[in-house]
């Protein structure tokens, strides 16, 4: 039983298996909710995959989709190293202008969450991993959503679609890029940081950077186009939503 | 001691501040340090002398000299963007 989805520009097959029949159209059916708009875009534009992964049904449903999460991220990472800017970072679009944002920030410190929020009425491309041309042209990773479960140590896999969050038309190209700093601060504070810092900051975010072709023009060239790279002091995810809209549209 | 810079995989200067790639790790260099970095040869030693004439030429007089430019080299060879020998 294969799946064929295409992420961060990547076409995967994924080939299920599991003890039983109906095991195997439980995963199936969890992969494509979680997976759809993944799904949608391989279907959408049919190639041949660029790599495969046996996906076979691990303990559980829910145990094999938190491990597939990973696994599809590292595969398409892998695929698209020394092509695109790979960056630790959730990417939305704007619900009218369609310039992305990319929120960066360690593990753990709120870009799914911020993606979650924002996600609703911005163009959802990613929570996670963010894909960018050198052109700067956003490459969506629309994996599901990662979200930690009270009481469980696997973070539940939500399709976007399920999560409620807006389809882009268009990926769009990157305008600005922010980095989260959820400080508490009460009103939002964009401070704006150097492009020589920001590239030192965001390499320590960035897979597979010595892959690129001068990697330093590379993302120096990226950043040159956008409005900027920023860190952003805040308290609660929907309070960026006003200043991010305000600096990808002025 | 003589100087000589050290390969790196990758750099680029921006608005005087050089960055730097080396074996993945990226740092970005103050001004002072980019403006040694980026008059040290490959190929050819430069003297603690001639490296302290061009800073001062450049910044002036450090308030901490003379070891300022012992300082930074110093600062260049533990991040090994410069080898050294001893006179």
């Amino acid at each position: 039983m294969v799946v064929a989805l295409t992420t961060l520009g990547v076409p995967l097959d994924l080939r299920l298996s599991a003890p039983t029949p109906d095991g195997a159209a439980e995963l199936e059916a969890a992969v494509r909710r979680a997976w759809d708009w993944a799904v949608d875009a391989r279907a959408s534009a049919p190639s041949d995959p660029a790599a495969n992964l046996d996906v076979p049904l691990d303990h559980d449903v829910a145990t094999t989709l938190h491990h597939l999460s990973t696994r599809v991220t590292q595969a398409a990472i892998g695929q698209q190293q020394g092509r695109l800017w790979m960056l630790h970072a959730a990417a939305l679009t704007h619900p009218t202008t369609g310039a992305a944002v990319a929120l960066v920030a360690p593990s753990g410190t709120g870009k799914s969450t911020a993606a979650r929020t924002l996600g609703r009425t911005w163009g959802y491309l990613s929570d996670e991993t963010t894909g960018i041309e050198r052109s700067g042209r956003m490459v969506p990773h629309p994996k599901p959503l990662s979200i930690v479960q009270p009481g469980s140590p696997l973070k539940d896999q939500v399709g976007p679609a399920a999560a409620g969050l807006a389809r882009p038309a268009d990926p769009g190209s990157l305008a600005a890029v922010v980095m989260l700093e959820r400080d508490g601060t009460p009103t939002v504070d964009l401070e704006p940081v150097r492009t020589a810092a920001a590239i030192a900051l965001l390499a320590e975010q960035t897979s597979y950077l010595g892959r690129l072709p001068r990697p330093l023009s590379f993302v120096a060239e990226i950043l040159e186009r956008t409005r900027g790279v920023f860190v952003a002091h805040y308290r609660e995810a929907a309070d960026l939503e006003p200043a991010l809209d305000v600096l990808v549209t002025r | 001691m003589r100087i000589r810079r050290l390969p790196v995989d990758d750099e680029l200067m921006i608005e005087g501040e050089l960055v730097v790639l080396r074996e993945d790790e990226v740092l970005l260099l103050s001004e002072v340090a980019s403006f040694a970095l980026h008059h040290l040869d490959p190929d050819d030693w430069t003297t603690e002398e001639e490296l302290s004439d061009l800073l001062m030429e450049r910044f002036g007089l450090p308030p901490d000299q003379p070891e300022a430019v012992s300082w930074l080299v110093s600062a260049l060879s533990d991040a090994r963007l410069v080898a050294t020998v001893q006179d």
